[in-house]
């Protein structure tokens, strides 16, 4: 029999806790169906310190500060590590033949687990979660970080781009070249029009699959009313799943609260929220902003130790050890998702079955109408997340992710060794991957709105990044083509040539086409008739006509789903920005060569609203 | 999505009805049917109008020569339908067959259909749904349409597209309903000439038939939307004119061009000289013809109870009468008649939207039913040449023209000869009578523009008409060539006369072996 008093009254008897604390804790606690601990600390009414020392007593044991009092890291294991990060536990010193063991989480598991491992002697003392997490990043830094490195590429080589071209590719690659070379040489008119011929019927298709997918996506009472309000009401706190939330984040200090602000506004029990601010540990600036901002104790920092690639994604997956959710969504620094997001995500996990890996939200630009790139990155967005991957998830094309609020169920990113820490988009290639190993990836009508890119070259960084990681996930799923046609099937196959690569490959390309038909327009002539045999001609200039317009048309229609008519004529000079695109596919196909893994940094915070956003979001935290 | 669908509460929340989707083929049959066995009755009769005449001839020789359907793709209008015409002319079997006639007819097939699945899904019972489809099918103005070779039809299929999807426009402000109704109106620009001045007539209602909330906020993104798709392929059309036409107008420039409908010969229209004169006068008839031919039209607007299907459905019928006024002022239109099928659309939509409870079928089939005698009616007053032979043909009598009678003759005498030198723009029934172009050399071919500017033609047979015909006055090789119509070619020796046309064969021929290419 426990004779001891519950929790919570020990915290209000040493003034730890207010009564109308305790007893909105008690509420909270019946209605969310979680630990009465998590809810006063994920709730800030308690000291996380102060909690594991109340804790300690009612348990009679002895608190530690493992602040203070290092463990010997002669006594962890590395295999389990894992398990240590679970249970919330951690061997901290022998005492004679003894082992003395901290833990977070005093209870009959984690008893167990310690007689297991360390003797049925086993001392217990408690610290906090926040000290257990620490300590194992300081004791296995080496290992979490090797495995948030090479993880993938030791488990499943195949579908790392550590390596970017294989030799078989670069055989192929060889041989096409030499034959077009050859051809050239030996009939140069023949090679030119079988060279025409391809590129065009790659452009009609890359436009056809385009308006299928927006044909399927604008489908309103499909995509757009997936989740509805009342499916989302429907929800009980109690049966909601703890979500961990990764915010990797490197030098923006400045755009964290907007972050912190949206976090604390989603409609989801605080205590079920596992949210991990991921910073490289030697940006001390953000690091410290982030300790500022005084964030409650569902908010945790991990710092990933230096190494290289220094990227994103190896930054996750070192994250990734520590996490604690069934699912698990990443948010860019500057993301405001939209309040029931998580809970519209739950529904749609529910409703698509088992199969179903990954559900990727909207993302959509708060400072839309700042400058002409901001719109036009908006209409882009707008055509990307609110059409084209609805279009994809309707016919079964993998779905390349996009950057953020992306949500996963945890033991499937687990199970294939989460993200690729030398593909610059990660995402992308992840969602094929899912594809690829039998998952399907959904799309979901809920939206994270996030700071448009102020500035042209900021934009080519960002851009030239993007369509570098397509090139890499490309390179690694045409690596066995015939395994890839079997895993998705003919559609995805096909869809996959012109998606990703179509969407590659025409920024390269539209420079050079635009080129001769300004060349001829301007010169005029005769020179290029024999390259255009009449059914060529007339496909060239079909492609020409309906795809320029219909591309045009497609970033014209793009806010209407929104209603936000007003960006709708800046889908006329949609021209200006493929040509930027182009800029930025030359620069993503020269670093693809020079410098692979290369992480083009976006600077974020560089946008007026962004900034107004920032004091919004610290007069909320203040108020 | 159905008009009713339209109408469906913004909530998600749909009916569902009894589908009549099953029984679409059976609907397609008997529309198929029912146009097919007037074609041919009329035809029979010897209805077989220019337009359709032109559009076969047009068809057959762009199929039949490369360069002669880069010509004729990029200038003729409308290009739908020679696309149309070309894609059944490459079917097999069609080799006799008056290809525009053909495809008039399975337009009319996919119209009964496409009406009977609305009317069904508007929850009416199947054979309700198709009968009532059938009789709006077989609506004179239509039929007529269909008879005479006309691109009409074809349009109003478009129409059945953009009506549904403007009503759904109007409620809710759905995207693919704007795609949908952008390239109906794109569709319905290019499927024929009176779709043009129907598109023309439209622009002033499309922000009324917008969503006010969207207009609120851009009426100029608005009609962006909706507009573009017509802009953006009327300018690539006046490009491809400019490039294989050589003006960005080319396609109107002959003045018998379709888009300049019946400006050419005023006075033998009696609508252009009567009503049709004054804007009052196109107003009031048009307004009469409308009531008269389609009284489905004034009962749904009098007793739909949804207002903004209300408001949609008249303003699409609004500009039906429009496009008459603006068709009659700039003298394209022969007889209103010609617009009127538009409504039809517009009748079944409505009709779907109300539902058997505010139009029970009884009323719905009898209100079809008087349309048809309204529609005969309507094409009463003051009616066109067409229309009047078309009756005559209807009623049996012979309407046959002595001028295609001897096109026809001479066509036949052409078959199984090769390298004839022929003006085919100017050929009337020649080519479609001779079964195909194959064989001839064009006007659009390399050589035979190469003989006309040497001024002595190296092919076999030269066919040519006689310059002082009207329609020799425009024969390329008749007008180069004055005399060879009347002399012959040097040595030449006279096959065969058959009314205006006479066909020569050279027997001392230029060698023509550095000129390849130019026979088809």
């Amino acid at each position: 029999m426990d004779f001891a008093p519950p929790i919570g009254e020990l915290l209000v008897a040493r003034d730890l806790l207010r009564l109308d604390q305790l007893e909105q804790a008690l509420e909270l606690q019946k209605k969310w169906k979680v630990r009465f601990g998590d809810i006063v600390i994920s709730q800030g009414m308690v000291k996380p310190r102060d909690f594991y020392r109340t804790l300690a007593d009612r348990f009679g044991l002895a608190y530690l500060d493992l602040m203070e009092n290092r463990p010997d890291p002669t006594l962890a294991k590395p295999e389990l590590m894992q398990d240590y990060a679970r249970l919330l536990v951690l061997p901290w010193r022998h005492q004679g033949d003894r082992v003395i063991v901290a833990t977070a989480d005093p209870g009959p598991e984690t008893l167990l687990f310690a007689r297991r491992q360390f003797g049925p002697d086993v001392w217990m003392v408690v610290t906090s979660k926040f000290d257990i997490l620490w300590n194992l990043q300081r004791t296995f830094e080496a290992e979490y970080s090797h495995d948030a490195v090479f993880g993938l590429a030791d488990m499943d080589p195949e579908n790392s781009a550590k390596q970017v071209v294989t030799p078989q590719q670069g055989l192929f690659l060889y041989a096409c070249l030499s034959m077009l070379l050859a051809g050239l040489a030996f009939a140069p008119i023949a090679t030119l029009i079988t060279l025409n011929l391809v590129m065009a019927v790659f452009y009609l298709g890359n436009f056809l699959l385009k308006t299928v997918l927006v044909w399927f996506g604008s489908n309103a009472r499909v995509v757009d009313r997936k989740v509805t309000d009342e499916e989302v009401r429907a929800l009980r706190d109690e049966e909601l799943p703890v979500f961990t939330v990764l915010v990797p984040m490197y030098k923006e200090p400045e755009v964290l609260p907007i972050l912190a602000a949206a976090l604390r506004r989603l409609d989801y029990p605080m205590a079920k929220l596992d949210i991990k601010l991921v910073l490289e540990a030697g940006d001390r600036e953000t690091i410290d902003a982030a300790k500022a901002l005084g964030l409650e104790g569902s908010f945790e920092i991990i710092r990933v130790p230096p190494s290289k690639p220094q990227t994103k994604p190896k930054a996750c997956n070192y994250a990734l050890h520590f996490a604690r959710g069934d699912f698990l969504v990443i948010f860019d620094a500057e993301d405001q998702p939209e309040p029931d997001q998580l809970k519209k995500v739950v529904v749609a996990f529910e409703k698509a079955g088992p199969q179903v890996a990954c559900v990727q939200c909207r993302l959509n630009y708060f400072n839309a109408d700042e400058n002409w790139l901001t719109r036009m990155f908006t209409l882009d967005y707008s055509l990307w997340f609110d059409y084209m991957l609805p279009g994809l998830e309707r016919l079964r094309i993998p779905i390349p992710l996009g950057g953020t609020s992306n949500h996963f169920r945890m033991d499937v990113l687990r199970k294939l060794r989460a993200w690729d820490p030398f593909n610059v988009t990660e995402d992308a290639d992840l969602g094929v991957r899912l594809t690829q190993k039998g998952y399907r990836v959904a799309v979901c009508n809920s939206t994270t709105f996030e700071e448009a890119n102020v500035s042209i070259p900021n934009w080519v960084r960002q851009r030239s990044r993007w369509i570098k990681g397509y090139m890499q996930t490309y390179l690694v799923h045409m690596r066995h083509p015939v395994d890839l046609y079997r895993s998705v099937g003919a559609g995805g196959f096909w869809g996959f040539q012109f998606f990703v690569g179509g969407t590659m490959l025409s920024g390269i390309l539209n420079p050079i086409f635009w080129g001769f038909y300004l060349f001829w327009l301007l010169v005029g002539g005769t020179f290029l008739d024999p390259l255009f045999p009449t059914v060529l001609l007339y496909l060239s200039l079909f492609n020409l006509l309906a795809g320029n317009g219909l591309f045009t048309y497609l970033s014209i229609i793009a806010p209407v789903k929104r209603g936000w008519m007003n960006l709708a004529p800046w889908g006329l000079t949609v021209a200006g920005y493929w040509a930027l695109m182009s800029v930025a596919a030359y620069k993503a196909l020269w670093q693809l060569i020079r410098n692979p893994f290369y992480w083009e940094k976006t600077q974020h915070g560089l946008s007026a609203v962004t900034k107004q956003e920032v004091a919004k979001a610290m007069a909320s935290m203040n108020q | 999505m159905t008009p009713s669908q339209a109408l469906a509460p913004a909530t998600g929340t749909t009916r569902h009805p009894a589908r009549a989707g099953s029984l679409w083929p059976l609907w397609f049959a008997a529309g198929l049917l029912l146009c097919g066995a007037q074609v041919l009755w009329t035809l029979q009769a010897g209805f077989l109008t220019p337009v359709a005449t032109d559009r076969w001839r047009t068809a057959l020789v762009a199929l039949s020569d490369a360069a002669a359907f880069r010509e004729l793709f990029a200038v003729t209008f409308p290009p739908l339908l020679l696309s149309a015409d070309m894609i059944v002319a490459l079917l097999p079997g069609t080799g006799s067959v008056p290809v525009p006639l053909l495809v008039n007819v399975l337009v009319g097939g996919a119209l009964a259909a496409a009406w009977a699945s609305m009317l069904a899904d508007g929850g009416y019972g199947r054979l309700t749904a198709g009968l009532a489809a059938l009789l709006l099918v077989a609506h004179p103005t239509l039929q007529q349409a269909i008879a005479a070779g006309e691109g009409v039809p074809l349009a109003v299929l478009a129409m059945t597209l953009l009506t549904p999807a403007a009503l759904r426009v109007r409620q809710g402000g759905e995207v693919n309903a704007m795609a949908v109704m952008g390239a109906a109106l794109a569709l319905i620009l290019f499927s024929a000439a009176s779709g043009a001045y129907l598109v023309l007539a439209m622009l002033p209602f499309l922000v009324a038939l917008s969503p006010p909330v969207l207009v609120a906020r851009s009426s100029g993104g608005v009609l962006l939307v909706l507009l573009f798709p017509v802009a953006f392929t009327l300018a690539g059309y006046l490009y491809t004119n400019w490039i294989f036409g050589g003006s960005v107008t080319a396609f109107a420039q002959g003045v018998d061009s379709a888009i300049r409908g019946a400006s050419g010969n005023l006075g033998a229209y009696p609508w252009l000289m009567g009503w049709g004169r004054g804007a009052g006068g196109a107003f009031l008839a048009g307004s009469l013809m409308i009531l008269v031919a389609c009284p489905l039209l004034p009962f749904i607007l009098w007793r739909v109870r949804n207002r903004q299907a209300r408001l949609s459905l008249a303003l699409l019928a609004g500009s039906v009468l429009a496009a008459i006024i603006i068709a009659s002022l700039t003298h394209y239109l022969d007889h209103p008649g010609r617009l009127l099928p538009y409504l039809l659309p517009v009748a079944i939509v409505g009709a779907a939207a109300m539902r058997p409870g505010l139009l029970p079928s009884p009323l719905l089939l009898l209100l079809a039913t008087l349309g048809l005698g309204g529609g005969w009616l309507s094409q009463s007053i003051a009616p066109s040449p067409n229309m009047t032979a078309w009756h005559r043909a209807l009623s049996g009598q012979d309407v046959s023209s002595v001028a295609a009678q001897e096109d026809a003759a001479f066509g036949v005498l052409l078959r199984g000869l090769d390298d004839v030198a022929m003006d085919a723009d100017m050929s009337g029934l020649v080519v479609p009578a001779r079964g195909g172009a194959e064989g001839l050399v064009l006007t659009s071919t390399d050589r035979l523009k190469a003989d006309i500017l040497t001024r002595r033609l190296s092919t076999r047979y030269i066919a040519l008409q006689d310059p002082q015909s009207p329609r020799g006055q425009r024969d390329r090789i008749s007008r180069a060539l004055p005399d060879l119509w009347r002399d012959g070619p040097p040595g030449g020796r006279l096959v065969a006369m058959r009314g205006p046309w006479r066909l020569w064969e050279q027997t001392e021929r230029v060698d023509a072996s550095f000129r390849e290419g130019g026979q088809s």
